[in-house]
C-alpha cells in the first residue's frame, strides 16, 4: 500500500486553505505566507480585476520591487511590454488543458534587467463561487534558456552541416543521371540510382537525428496553422509517387466529401503523415495496396473500440504487408525497431520512423494505434484540435 | 549567386547556364553585396550559413539599402523560424536544399524570372 490517504487529506487541507478567505484568518495567512515565502518560485495573487492582492519574498527578490510597490498594481509592472500581451492570452486560455506550460516570457526588474520566465496560471475559486483569484508562478529560466539556446543553434547547425555535403552529392549525381555531364551507360545508370537512393537515406537519417535530438531536449516546437488533412495528404502522396512506382504498389486515397481543417503544426503533422504512407509501401508485398483513409470520429463514437471526449479527425493506413510478428508488437513504438520478418536491405534505416511519429502525435496530444496480422498492418492517427468536422 | 559550398555553386551554374542565365557566382555574402553595386542583376539565389557575411545580413543590408532584386534563399537550414525570419526580411521563395532536386531550383528559377 502507498500513503495515498495522508497524501490526500494534504491536498484536501491545502486547497481547504487555497479556498479561505485570507483577509478573515490571519492565522491561516500567515501560515500560508511563511510556506511560500520558503519558495525560489515567483507567486503572485491576481483578483478578479487582475490587480496584485499578494507577492512573495520570491517576487521582491527577483523583481526587485518592494511589497509596497506592488501590490495594487498589476503584472505588467514587471513585463517586459512585448511579453505582457502574451501573458494576458496565456491567462485566457488557462483552462484549456492544452495550453503550452511552460512557454518562456520576458520580465524586467526594476532595475532595468531582463531575465526570462516560465509562467503558470491557476485559477483559485471561492467556495460560495464569488470573487475568484488567480495564482500566478513565475520561474526564472534565464540560465535554461540560454542552454537551450545553445543546444537548439548546436543542433540546427550539425543538421546542416551534415547535409549540405549531401545535398551537394544529390544535385550532382541527378545530373549525371540525367546526362547534364555526358553519357552514362545503362549499368552506370543503375549504380548511380543506387548511390543517388543511399545518399537520399542518409539525407533522411539526418533529418531523423534532428527530429529526434529536438524531440529528446524538449526542443521540439510547434507553430499551429490551419491545416486542410485532406490536401496534405495528397501532397504527400505526390511526393511518394515514385517510390509507389518503384515498389509496384497501388495506393487508394479516399477523402471525406467535406475537408477537415486542423489547427496544427503543419510540418509536424507532415512528418506523421508521410512516415505512416512511406512504411506502408516500403513494407508492402509487391502488387499490394495501401488504403489511406481521413474520416471524422465525432465526439463519442467510437472506432476500433477508442473514443474521445471531443471531435476528431482519424488518418487511417492500411497496407496489405507481412504485418509485424505478435510477439513483436510491443516494441513497435521504441527506439530501433526492426521486425525480425524485414529483409535486411530494408532495415537499413535507423528505426527511428514510429518512435518519432508516435512522439509527433503525442505533441499534437493526438493518439496513434496498430493493429497487425500477417494479411497486414493497420496504423490510425486521431488528431484533435478539429476546426471543421462534418459528422458523417 | 551567393553560395560558399563551391560544388553546389559549380552544380547550380552549370545547369542555369545551360538555360540560358548569365550567372555571377560569390562565396560569401560580402562578395555578392559587392556584386549586386557592380553587376546588373536580376535575381538572387542566396545560401543563409556563410562566412564573413550570412545570408540573414545579406537580407537585411538590401533591405537597408533599398535594393529591389527578388532573393531566393536556398539553405540546409529547416527549421520554420528560419524560412519565416528570410521571407520577414523580404525573401521571395524559400528551398531547403537537401530535399530539393537541382531541376527543381530550376523551375523556380525559371518561374521567378517569368513574372
Amino acid at each position: 500500500m502507498t500513503n495515498e490517504p495522508a497524501m490526500s487529506m494534504g491536498l484536501n487541507e491545502l486547497a481547504r486553505m487555497l479556498c479561505l478567505d485570507m483577509q478573515s484568518n490571519t492565522e491561516v495567512e500567515e501560515r500560508l505566507s511563511r510556506m511560500l515565502d520558503t519558495l525560489h518560485d515567483q507567486v503572485v495573487l491576481l483578483d478578479a480585476r487582475g490587480v496584485v492582492v499578494y507577492i512573495n519574498k520570491a517576487t521582491e527578490h527577483l523583481t526587485g520591487y518592494n511589497r509596497d510597490e506592488v501590490l495594487g498594481s498589476t503584472p505588467a509592472l514587471w513585463r517586459l511590454s512585448e511579453s505582457a500581451t502574451h501573458v494576458e492570452r496565456k491567462l485566457d486560455i488557462r483552462e484549456d488543458s492544452r495550453a503550452p506550460e511552460h512557454d518562456v516570457i520576458r520580465n524586467v526588474r526594476k532595475d532595468g534587467t531582463v531575465y526570462e520566465a516560465t509562467v503558470r496560471s491557476v485559477p483559485v475559486s471561492r467556495e460560495d463561487g464569488s470573487p475568484s483569484y488567480t495564482l500566478l508562478v513565475e520561474r526564472d529560466v534565464s540560465d535554461a534558456a540560454a542552454l537551450e539556446r545553445v543546444q537548439r543553434r548546436i543542433a540546427a547547425l550539425t543538421s546542416h552541416n551534415l547535409k549540405t555535403p549531401l545535398a551537394s552529392m544529390r544535385w550532382q549525381l541527378e545530373m549525371l543521371r540525367n546526362g547534364d555531364m555526358g553519357h552514362v551507360s545503362q549499368e552506370q545508370q543503375e549504380s548511380l540510382a543506387e548511390i543517388h537512393e543511399g545518399v537520399t537515406r542518409m539525407v533522411g537519417m539526418v533529418e531523423q537525428w534532428y527530429t529526434v535530438t529536438n524531440l529528446d531536449l524538449g526542443l521540439h516546437t510547434l507553430h499551429s496553422e490551419k491545416i486542410p488533412l485532406e490536401n496534405l495528404v495528397a501532397e504527400v502522396l505526390h511526393e511518394l509517387q515514385l517510390r509507389i512506382e518503384q515498389e509496384e504498389v497501388s495506393v487508394r486515397f479516399s477523402a471525406h466529401p467535406v475537408p477537415f481543417v486542423l489547427e496544427a503544426d503543419r510540418d509536424t503533422v507532415r512528418t506523421i503523415v508521410h512516415a505512416l504512407i512511406f512504411n506502408a509501401v516500403k513494407y508492402n508485398r509487391a502488387n499490394g495496396t495501401v488504403d489511406v483513409e481521413v474520416l471524422p470520429l465525432p465526439n463519442g463514437d467510437e472506432y476500433d473500440g477508442r473514443s474521445f471526449s471531443e471531435d476528431r479527425v482519424l488518418l487511417s493506413v492500411r497496407d496489405t504487408g507481412q504485418g509485424i510478428p505478435t510477439g513483436e508488437q510491443g516494441r513497435v513504438f521504441l527506439e530501433r525497431f526492426h521486425a525480425s520478418n524485414v529483409e535486411a536491405s530494408y532495415a537499413a534505416g535507423a528505426g527511428l520512423d514510429l518512435y518519432i511519429t508516435r512522439a509527433l502525435v503525442q505533441k499534437l496530444c493526438g493518439d496513434i494505434w496498430f493493429s497487425s496480422s500477417e494479411e497486414g498492418s493497420h496504423f490510425v492517427v486521431a488528431f484533435p484540435n478539429v476546426l471543421q468536422a462534418q459528422h458523417a | 549567386m551567393i553560395e560558399d559550398e563551391k560544388s553546389m555553386a559549380k552544380a547550380l551554374e552549370i545547369k542555369l547556364s545551360r538555360l540560358g542565365y548569365t550567372v555571377t557566382v560569390a562565396h560569401n555574402g560580402q562578395l555578392g553585396l559587392a556584386a549586386l553595386d557592380t553587376t546588373d542583376i536580376d535575381l538572387v539565389l542566396c545560401d543563409l550559413i556563410m562566412p564573413k557575411v550570412g545570408g540573414f545580413e545579406v537580407l537585411e543590408e538590401m533591405h537597408r539599402r533599398k535594393i529591389q532584386v527578388p532573393v531566393i534563399v536556398m539553405t540546409n537550414l529547416s527549421q520554420a523560424e528560419e524560412e519565416a525570419r528570410a521571407r520577414s526580411l523580404g525573401a521571395m521563395d524559400f528551398i531547403v536544399k537537401s530535399n530539393t532536386p537541382i531541376t527543381t531550383i530550376m523551375d523556380v528559377v525559371n518561374n521567378a524570372l517569368a513574372d
